[in-house]
């Protein structure tokens, strides 16, 4: 078979797979290097996913639903943030009852509800676009998907400012950072709401930009790959990128693969995310660069 | 001390280490300092009781607001949860039905959590479970007194060894056990898809019910594998709802009064002295990972032959994710969990009437994941008022 097509082929699918996971993915690993073990990225994703297509259709507008999702996920994240790092519930608790909860909202309005979702075209960057393999697989897509280079530079630059290390302490050392003057909570707290920004954006792609409706559920665990892909990724930027490429293509494989000519078992397809992050945290064990005090409430005692 | 200032914000006594000589943070250590916070306020207090009512009946206002805010009558809701869980005898057997898987995960989640193992995986376990009773209900020939009780025991069994994989990570390997229990559930749900569909073993190859033959799902459970129901003052009581109770009544007794319990709750609530006095963090806690996965593998049983009937690849139904959440509501106590396990059981009866009157049935989970998070709210606002009193002493003196 022609290897340039099949490569084409895996990308074209593996692509739009990767956006949500590289969305979500950067708000959860700016959460956790924060010291938030965040499951409710699920909730977020699911919520904002919703509330788009909800937005989306009351408007005509998908720059509208884009807004709605984010302000959704944003909702999500202040009430994760306020419940654990002002009132110090349990952040994984607080986590699964938020998917729980957003599973059954967004479930109960969707039965409720009518959507019909506009759809929108794709941006066809010039020259690259032209590119052999990679060109129509990664510059003609919607245009949200180019939010991914600003919000990728905004990391990256913070990370070297004051604010980065500052929310680096508050997950790897509170006490210190407390004793330093940094608010520790308001840094969780404030990491959390981008986090809820970034999974906005992502839930939004999935629903509007993607795949134009919403289905009960439609997120699929894909806030449980994203855990999956920044534990893997070992909590490092470029680590939870390149982790979410693999986790998106191991998707786009279970599309693609019968397409040109190959069986695989979808389900080892589908597993690959967590056996490759238990497998990774198996291996290094206590060595990896998990944030010191993820998950661990913290309460100022002055 | 100044590393132990982070991890236990609510509680009086000193911090555990969290147990298997990991590192002394990270997320397993937060969760002693959760389960140490809902240990120090359950006293059996009338405050508590009343604090108890008052968030529940919050929970429940929530999911009612959110029915009024869409148009539905508060009072119709209400109605139909009362009149298909409590309304009459069919219904409290449905109610009993709902509530048993329930209650074993529940029960395995207070055992585990007791040792100060933070297993959140039960969904995971549940699955594994139905698996083993799908297995020996589908492969076993015999009459249904053999069947049922080799179904529970493979449920437990594969249950169990699900669960011991993320003991044997943890003591082994230093991995937390949050993180790679809840990774174990998806691949339990991948494993389960993988056995029920194409050429799975489990796969309904035809001859079965609807989509024999191409859909991901397994044959109906025969009618010598189903659960019986006990005839007690004409409610049908399902089989396996008196098994949930048995089990939360002997793992009640056996955590406040057997020599083992005992041991179980010093590992839980100081790992140190445990170390001390001899008590293996490594053996104890693995033992009692297993059995909390063992209990909801039997849940996966109790779901397969007393209500699913059938393999389907979300055959779990976020009854482990609820069980998890009543245990920890209940405040790791397995008598309280009885009478959550109970209210989410009448939630879902009584979700069924709800359709009839147009009102979407996933009201309910909305209601109970209200419940959950504000049943947890007491102690918490409890030691944020201390916390502000405190502080407004020191800006005093």
């Amino acid at each position: 078979m022609n290897l340039t097509t099949d490569l084409e082929t895996i990308l074209t699918a593996s692509v739009p797979l990767t956006v949500p996971l590289l969305f979500a993915g950067l708000g959860e690993y700016v959460a956790q290097r924060a010291g938030t073990f965040n499951l409710s990225v699920e909730g977020m994703m699911l919520g904002s996913a919703f509330a788009a297509a909800y937005g989306a259709t009351e408007s005509g507008s998908p720059i509208v639903g884009l807004l709605c999702g984010i302000g959704a996920a944003l909702l999500i994240a202040f009430v994760h943030g306020n419940l654990s790092h002002r009132l110090q519930l349990n952040t994984y608790v607080v986590g699964l009852s938020l998917n729980v909860l957003v599973l059954g909202v967004t479930n109960y309005l969707l039965s409720t509800t009518a959507l019909d979702i506009p759809g929108g075209s794709a941006w066809r960057i010039p020259l690259l676009s032209d590119l052999p393999i990679v060109g129509k697989a990664f510059f003609v897509q919607p245009w949200v998907v180019y939010l991914l280079v600003p919000l990728l530079l905004l990391i990256w630059w913070v990370r070297r400012r004051r604010m980065g290390l500052e929310l680096r302490a508050a997950g790897d050392d509170p006490v210190a950072g407390d004793l330093t003057g940094i608010d520790v909570n308001a840094r969780r707290r404030q990491a959390l709401l981008f986090c809820g920004f970034c999974a906005g954006i992502g839930g939004a792609y999935l629903s509007v930009f993607q795949a134009g409706s919403f289905t009960s559920g439609m997120t699929a665990g894909r806030g449980y790959i994203v855990i999956a892909a920044v534990i893997f990724g070992g909590w490092m930027l470029r680590g939870v990128i390149g982790a979410c490429f693999v986790f998106g293509v191991a998707q786009g494989l279970q599309l693609a693969l019968p397409a040109i000519g190959y069986t695989a078992s979808p389900q080892l397809l589908a597993a690959t995310p967590y056996l490759l992050a238990l497998a990774s945290l198996a291996v290094l064990g206590a060595r990896s660069k998990r944030p010191l005090a993820l998950g661990q409430p913290f309460a100022p005692v002055r | 001390m100044s590393t132990e200032v982070s991890e236990t914000p609510v509680q009086e006594e000193p911090t555990p280490a969290p147990p298997g000589g990991g590192s002394r943070r990270g997320p397993d250590a937060a969760m002693a300092g959760l389960l140490a916070s809902l240990r120090g306020s359950t006293r059996p207090a009338i405050e508590q009781v009343l604090a108890f009512l008052c968030f529940l009946s919050l929970g429940i206002s929530v999911g009612l607001l959110l029915g009024w805010a869409t148009g539905h009558d508060p009072g119709v809701i209400l109605g139909d949860l009362f009149e298909g869980s409590i309304g009459d005898s069919i219904s409290i057997g449905y109610l009993l039905t709902a509530a048993a898987p329930l209650l074993l995960v529940a029960v395995g989640a207070v055992i585990c959590m007791r040792a100060g193992q933070f297993n959140i995986g039960q969904e995971g376990q549940v699955t594994l479970g139905a698996i083993g009773a799908g297995f020996v209900v589908f492969f076993v020939d015999g009459p249904g007194i053999v069947v049922i009780p080799l179904a529970f025991l493979a449920a437990a069994a594969a249950g169990g060894a699900w669960a011991f994989l993320a003991a044997l990570l943890k003591f082994g390997r230093g991995v937390d056990i949050v993180v790679s229990s809840l990774l174990l559930v998806f691949l339990a749900e991948q494993l389960l898809t993988g056995l029920i569909s194409g050429d799975g073993p489990l796969h309904d190859k035809g001859g079965g019910t609807l989509g024999a033959g191409t859909a991901s799902q397994s044959p109906r459970v025969p009618e010598k594998a189903m659960l019986p129901t006990i005839d007690v003052l004409g409610v049908a009581v399902p089989f396996a709802f008196v098994l949930a109770l048995v089990a939360a009544i002997l793992v009640a007794w056996f955590l406040s009064s057997a020599h083992a319990g005992y041991r179980l709750r010093i590992l839980g609530q100081n790992p140190t002295v445990a170390g001390t006095i001899g008590i293996s963090a490594s053996r104890l806690g693995s033992l009692a990972v297993a059995a909390s996965g063992a209990f909801a593998g039997a849940a996966g049983a109790a779901i397969l032959m007393g209500q699913s009937f059938q393999l389907n690849p979300g055959v779990a139904s976020s009854i482990g994710w609820n069980g998890l959440l009543i245990a920890l509501a209940a405040r790791t106590n397995a008598g309280v969990s009885v009478l959550l396990a109970l209210v989410f059981g009448a939630m879902v009866a009584g979700g069924g009437l709800l359709g009839g009157d147009g009102i979407p049935v996933d009201i309910v989970n909305v209601i109970t994941a209200a419940i959950v998070v504000a049943l947890l709210c007491p102690p918490v606002l409890l030691a944020a008022v201390r916390r502000r009193r405190l502080r407004r002493t020191v800006k005093v003196a």
